[in-house]
């Protein structure tokens, strides 16, 4: 069964999400009214706000209020992208010209305020702080996730660990909050609370070591950016620092990493990304991935059985087999 | 850090033991300065809630947060160095690092509903950096939207407090100070730029106002 049909009993929901986002800044009218619409139309995968409504099926999921908490966690991933594509200097994202390449970098930086301050409004009608306080720690983290992989540019001062450490912030903690927040919306029982948490944070760490190895395996037109664009950019990812066991990889992206503005380095680590990708670490980064992905696959097994849990279960196989 | 110290203490330690260790002292030039810390410790002082300190961060947080990302340069250069591209890069996630701090201290603290209030004004502020930044004003509220920019979350804050001598003592001194005299302030440049000669005149005029006031 495809993706699409396993969820489909849901589909009401992603479209009322889909609307929702579309229509969360219409009510102003401005110029941050135009750019917001230009960022949240662009679409997307929409996975952490699929997993909001899953998780909320193991609790009350008649409560008024979980699409909020699910427009909520796609505005904020949004916004962090925004932003991301200032730093990165992205012109395209999703086959269209990204905010800061439209207008320009301020715009882009207002608009992403502007958006997180809209997304913090829709989580109001909820009482105590739990749901804030889970939120607003996994944001920050995010944002020391961001700083860190600024700081760990071209260093080579990296291993397996630290490279967790990041993608555990980077991604996987928002992931796993979706899914925490689903649940904490429905009332769900504490337990089932903590299950859904650690699912979303192993798939969010198979999630992110699977695009690191696609940055590698993919083609330019599937990424939409050049092929090796990670460790082009100075960023040791998994399958790289696997691939370190060749001394002659080490040794090349050293030397690149220590003058990256050089010509000859840079045509060097054309073909060490090549290296890399016909190495094993591929493969092993590959395993690791599986590793996690079996993780959340035993969480979901401590779930009430019911038809949320399989498409869990789908979703999970299907991001482990994703080729884009 | 205490809302009682001094406001070069204040931002002293607000910098040191706030700031992401790998981030630069020098990252924070121009940011949190002594007037901001000056006018929040006099609303501080007129508020009596028991959690007033954390308030007093978090809208410090805040305006960091606000004020840096007015740092990140307008468009992308090819021309910058790679240490300058590399500062741009940190000011767009320091200023994200701020704002998680603001949620995250006022969360933490359950409170929402001043947490709320400041969101408002947090839109607000952003939306007066955009129609700036678009020049889609007249110039009256232009000077408006500038003003905003300036003291917009002061404002929310006391109008939060119901802070009684706000109005009539405390904010013509704020905005004069904190927009008008103000240094190195790219949005009075950019206004000057987008707007006729005579537009410093209107500046003039209404930082006057506001001095009579």
């Amino acid at each position: 069964m495809k993706l699409q049909s396993a969820l489909s009993y849901i589909s009401q929901d992603i479209q009322q999400i889909e609307k929702q986002i579309k229509e969360v800044t219409r009510t102003e009218s401005s110029m941050i009214q135009v750019a917001s619409h230009h960022l949240l139309e662009a679409g997307g995968k929409r996975i952490r706000p699929v997993f909001v409504l899953l998780s909320s099926k193991f609790g009350d999921d008649s409560q008024e209020n979980i699409i909020d908490v699910a427009v909520a966690l796609e505005l904020i991933h949004m916004a962090s992208l925004v932003h991301d594509d200032v730093i990165d200097h992205s012109t395209i994202r999703r086959g269209k010209p990204t905010v800061n390449a439209k207008w320009n970098n301020k715009t882009a930086m207002y608009t992403g305020d502007y958006v997180f301050a809209r997304t913090l409004e829709l989580l109001k009608p909820f009482e105590g702080n739990r749901l804030h306080n889970l939120l607003a720690n996994a944001i920050h983290e995010l944002c020391i996730g961001e700083i860190e992989q600024i700081r760990d540019k071209y260093s080579l001062d990296q291993n397996c660990f630290t490279y967790f450490k990041r993608i555990k912030r980077k991604t996987a903690l928002l992931i796993a909050t979706s899914t925490q927040l689903g649940a904490v919306a429905a009332n769900a029982s504490e337990n089932v609370q903590q299950h859904l948490f650690r699912y979303g944070y192993y798939i969010g760490m198979s999630y992110q070591i699977i695009d690191d190895i696609l940055d590698f395996t993919a083609t330019e037109k599937q990424l939409g950016k050049p092929v090796g664009s990670d460790l082009m950019n100075g960023n040791l990812t998994l399958p790289t620092l696997l691939a370190f066991k060749d001394l002659s990889i080490y040794e090349s992206v050293k030397a690149y990493f220590n003058n990256p503005a050089n010509d000859a380095y840079s045509a060097d680590i054309n073909e060490t990304i090549i290296k890399i990708r016909e190495s094993e670490a591929i493969e092993q980064a590959y395993q690791m991935s599986r590793k996690y992905l079996d993780k959340a696959l035993h969480e979901i097994s401590f779930l009430p059985d019911q038809r949320a849990k399989k498409s869990l279960k789908q979703i999970a196989n299907y991001l482990g087999k994703r080729q884009t | 850090m205490k809302a009682t110290q001094t406001p070069e203490e204040i931002r002293e330690s607000f910098i040191n033991t706030r700031k992401h260790n790998y981030i630069q002292y020098a990252l924070y030039e121009g940011i949190v300065t002594h007037p901001q810390i000056h006018f929040l410790k006099e609303l501080y002082d007129r508020i009596n809630h028991p959690n007033k300190e954390v308030v007093f961060e978090a809208l410090l947080h805040m305006q960091a947060s606000l004020d840096i990302h007015d740092e990140v340069d307008l468009s992308f250069e090819e021309s910058l160095t790679n240490e300058r591209l590399k500062v741009n890069q940190l000011k767009v996630l320091v200023g994200d690092y701020h704002s998680s701090m603001f949620y995250r201290l006022l969360a933490r603290s359950n409170e929402l509903s001043v947490m709320y209030h400041l969101i408002d004004s947090i839109k607000s502020v952003n939306q007066s950096k955009m129609s700036i930044l678009h020049s889609s004003l007249s110039d009256e509220d232009a000077i408006d939207a500038l003003e905003n920019i300036h003291i917009g979350l002061f404002n929310s804050l006391a109008e939060f407090f119901q802070i009684d001598s706000y109005k009539s003592k405390i904010k013509p001194q704020m905005v004069v100070q904190l927009t008008y005299e103000r240094p190195r302030n790219f949005w009075i440049e950019l206004l000057k730029e987008q707007n006729s000669v005579q537009f410093q005149e209107r500046l003039n005029q209404r930082k006057a106002l506001w001095q009579n006031n």
